[in-house]
């Protein structure tokens, strides 16, 4: 249970309980019952958060249901403090939604007395804010459950009782974020407001004045919308991984043309370039009657001068990491996109599992690189290739090696590196030790040899 | 914790000539003592109880065994109980992990009561210092606390480049008497040219180089229940795991005629002797001497020493003094 109404907690229901215990408190059958959706919450805070940008500029979400407005310089144009606390709280009653305002000269003031005080709305003034916060729970200050056990164990309850308390012992004994919170609510030290700022989706609208056959004229419209994009894009030093337009055909009918980006991209002759294919591709027998280009996803690029010609030097990082994203693309738009993809590394010592694909588009990163001082062949046989192999038992280097059909010496052999596989994956298979081997012919091969079996394999080539 | 126990007061098994079936010659002949051994009184991290060790080391006829748990010396007293009844010395020690010096942790093995005691003072010092479980210690507090004690480097897997300096200093202020430096054989990747490396390193600040097998359990099945642990110390499941296990199970005690084998073949003294042959030569006196010189520095230490020669021989603090009563006692015994 995440929140009742107050008649439930009339009769006992609290915060924590099963559904059942708070059915039965209830004594009704008469018991709506919705699911806790956190996800959903914070959207709907957020869309508040957006109302309230008609009060001031400056709103922060304070999850999971609050809202801090900074409204400094704004009180006057809703006639004074007192007034605009009246007015939020009748806007906010009309909206059904039951409120707990205070207006305070700190965000830690503000917070505990609206939170915390026996009066839904207060206003509390510079003179008043020790008066008004000392009777007030420690647990008002924002401090985590550990310090308010800990204040609770001896006996200390109201932020009164905290402020009495010598300011060394306090720091000596929680830290320094109690006497932090307790300096922000009173003023000592400064506090500022995250302000929340809505993003507007990135998208452009055409509508035809009827009906259009032309698929030129289509294709010359969703050129222009993207025009308009990419300026806007590049306005925001942002590039576009993922675009869609939605095309909506007089048969009521809308197809959609969809395209995803190696790296984020502000360049429109590139974009446009992988697009145009998709666009040729496109029927509307009944004619298109409106076209939508939205970015879908957006990442930032770092400014860079747009070339003259497309065969200039190409000079910074920046531009290489760019073309080596439009090289990618242009790659997946010829032979498609199951057949490019990225390799991605995995955290084992297993050879064969080492790594993984992803579509190149994914943006996924490896994550902490392991295995990174290790030697590994540039290329791995699918299957280990047998080998007839000469060598000191049980674990020397090998002397000759017997592989394809053809008999080679071996000019340097270093190792051996023993893996021991997972012995929590059946089938197990036995531990190996792998040598890095120069053959007499120049080629330089991954051999190893089977714990148990004693049976030798070459298990990669570096190219 | 009672003065270290004496179970030198009778011979060792592989000293007396009569039970020869029980300890065949060719073991004695390879004297081993494990020298880096990682009990379960080291959290989530040991898979063997001391007395496993002990005992499994006494089976396989090792001259010696230490016990070096992480930052404490709690793991000693179940090994000593073991340990003198099986009539192996047991070598007090532990594992010195140190703050802001991350290439090499320091094995540490008091030669005497006092030095005990010291070492007993600076885990205190280091774990006041820090959270319950942690221990929070610098290489000038091992100075500090360091007369009298025998050191190891054990030279972690990453290797930054300024590691000769480290060394000199290093040795400048543990003297070569007291200071070694471990050499491992673990199946690792690039480990010869590693151990290449560091043996010239070694060789350049003149550190003798000691053949240790860093034992995290006593027998090889004990890897499943070691690589759990791992897991558990980590908070992941054994398929994330990934490179936070080991890579292999080789960190049992094996027996010496294999270590040696290994040691002689591998260690590449080639690269630390000093002829300027570019081929590395594996096979060399060198590594031998070093096996042996480990074996002089087991046998010098507490157990042995405070009944033989109660105080005495170390009344002084100079290393030198120290290192020469070792050595003779190493003749005394072993000749």
């Amino acid at each position: 249970m995440a929140a009742c109404c107050d008649r439930a907690e009339a009769r006992g229901v609290r915060v924590g309980l099963s559904i059942e215990h708070a059915v039965s408190l209830i004594g009704s059958r008469f018991v709506a019952i919705l699911p806790f959706t956190p996800e959903a919450d914070r959207t709907a805070l957020a869309a508040l958060g957006r109302w309230a940008l008609h009060f001031t500029p400056v709103v922060a979400l304070h999850p999971p249901d609050g809202l801090l407005l900074d409204i400094a310089g704004c009180e006057h144009l809703f006639g004074g403090e007192s007034s605009m606390l009246a007015l939020l709280a009748a806007r906010l009653d009309r909206l059904c939604l039951p409120s707990r305002i205070a207006i305070a000269p700190t965000i830690g003031c503000a917070i505990a007395v609206a939170r915390y005080h026996a009066a839904p709305h207060n206003n509390v003034s510079v003179e008043q804010v020790a008066e008004v916060l000392f009777p007030l729970p420690v647990t008002a200050l924002r401090i985590d459950d550990v310090t308010a056990d800990t204040l609770a164990e001896i006996g200390i309850h109201t932020i009164g009782q905290v402020h009495r308390i010598p300011r060394t012992d306090l720091a000596a004994r929680f830290g320094g974020e109690l006497l932090r919170r307790l300096d922000a609510a009173l003023g000592l030290v400064p506090e500022h407001v995250e302000p929340h700022r809505p993003v507007a989706p990135l998208s452009e609208f055409h509508d035809f004045d009827g009906p259009v056959t032309n698929l030129a004229v289509v294709e010359f419209v969703a050129h222009e919308l993207l025009t308009c994009i990419v300026e806007r894009l590049s306005a925001q030093q942002h590039g576009a991984r993922i675009l869609e337009y939605t095309i909506r055909h007089a048969d009521r009918t809308q197809s959609v043309v969809r395209q995803s980006l190696t790296r984020a991209n502000q360049n429109l002759a590139h974009i446009w370039s992988v697009l145009h294919p998709q666009f040729q591709r496109l029927q509307s027998p009944f004619g298109v009657e409106s076209i939508r280009l939205e970015v879908v996803a957006s990442d930032t690029v770092s400014a860079h001068q747009i070339p003259l010609w497309r065969d200039d030097v190409i000079e910074s990082r920046g531009d290489t990491e760019r073309a080596f994203g439009e090289l990618i693309d242009r790659m997946a738009q010829r032979f498609g996109n199951a057949v490019v993809f990225a390799a991605l590394r995995v955290d084992t010592y297993v050879p064969e599992q080492a790594y993984t694909t992803r579509p190149h588009t994914d943006t996924q990163t490896d994550k902490g690189a392991p295995n990174q001082n290790v030697n590994r062949p540039s290329r791995l046989f699918e299957e280990p290739e047998p080998a007839r192999v000469l060598a000191i038992v049980p674990d020397g280097p090998p002397a000759r090696v017997e592989w394809r059909g053809a008999a080679f010496g071996v000019q340097f052999a270093r190792g051996p590196e023993r893996l021991a596989l997972p012995w929590w994956s059946a089938p197990v298979m036995p531990a190996r030790d792998y040598f890095e081997v120069q053959l007499t012919n120049g080629r330089f091969v991954w051999l190893f040899r089977e714990s148990d079996s004693g049976r030798w394999f070459v298990h990669g080539e570096w190219a | 914790m009672p003065d270290a126990p004496n179970p030198k007061a009778r011979m060792h098994p592989s000293h007396t000539s009569g039970d020869e079936s029980a300890h065949p010659r060719t073991l004695a002949d390879t004297p081993y003592a494990e020298l880096a051994v990682t009990t379960n009184f080291t959290f989530l991290r040991g898979a063997s109880h001391p007395e496993e060790y002990v005992q499994r080391a006494a089976e396989l006829g090792y001259r010696a065994i230490a016990i070096t748990d992480h930052n404490t010396l709690g793991g000693v007293v179940r090994a000593h109980i073991t340990a003198k009844e099986l009539r192996i010395p047991l070598v007090v020690g532990a594992r010195l992990i140190l703050q802001s010096r991350d290439w090499f942790s320091l094995l540490v093995f008091p030669t005497n009561r006092d030095a005990y005691g010291r070492l007993c003072r600076l885990l205190t010092l280091g774990k006041r210092r820090a959270a319950k479980g942690d221990c929070l210690l610098t290489l000038e507090d091992v100075v500090a606390h360091s007369a009298e004690l025998l050191v190891v480097i054990v030279p972690n897997a990453a290797l930054p480049a300024l590691i000769p300096n480290e060394l000199g200093r290093l040795r400048d202020v543990f003297d070569d008497d007291r200071l070694s430096m471990a050499i491992t054989r673990l199946f690792e990747p690039d480990e010869v040219d590693r151990n290449a490396t560091l043996a010239a390193w070694a060789d350049a600040a003149s550190i003798p180089l000691v053949a240790v097998n860093d034992a995290h359990y006593h027998d090889p099945s004990r890897r499943l229940l070691q690589d759990v642990l791992t897991c558990i110390r980590h908070g992941c499941t054994i398929h994330e795991a990934g490179s936070r296990l080991f890579r292999n199970g080789e960190r049992y005690l094996k027996p010496a005629a294999e270590l040696r084998r290994q040691a002689v073949r591998r260690v590449p003294c080639g690269a630390a002797s000093k002829s300027p042959s570019a081929r590395p030569d594996f096979i060399s006196t060198n590594c031998a001497m070093n096996i042996r010189a480990k074996s002089v520095r087991t046998d010098l230490l507490p157990c042995s020493i405070s009944k033989r020669s109660p105080g005495k021989a170390f009344a002084s603090d100079s290393p030198k003094e120290l290192a020469a009563s070792c050595s003779i006692r190493f003749t005394t015994n072993c000749a």
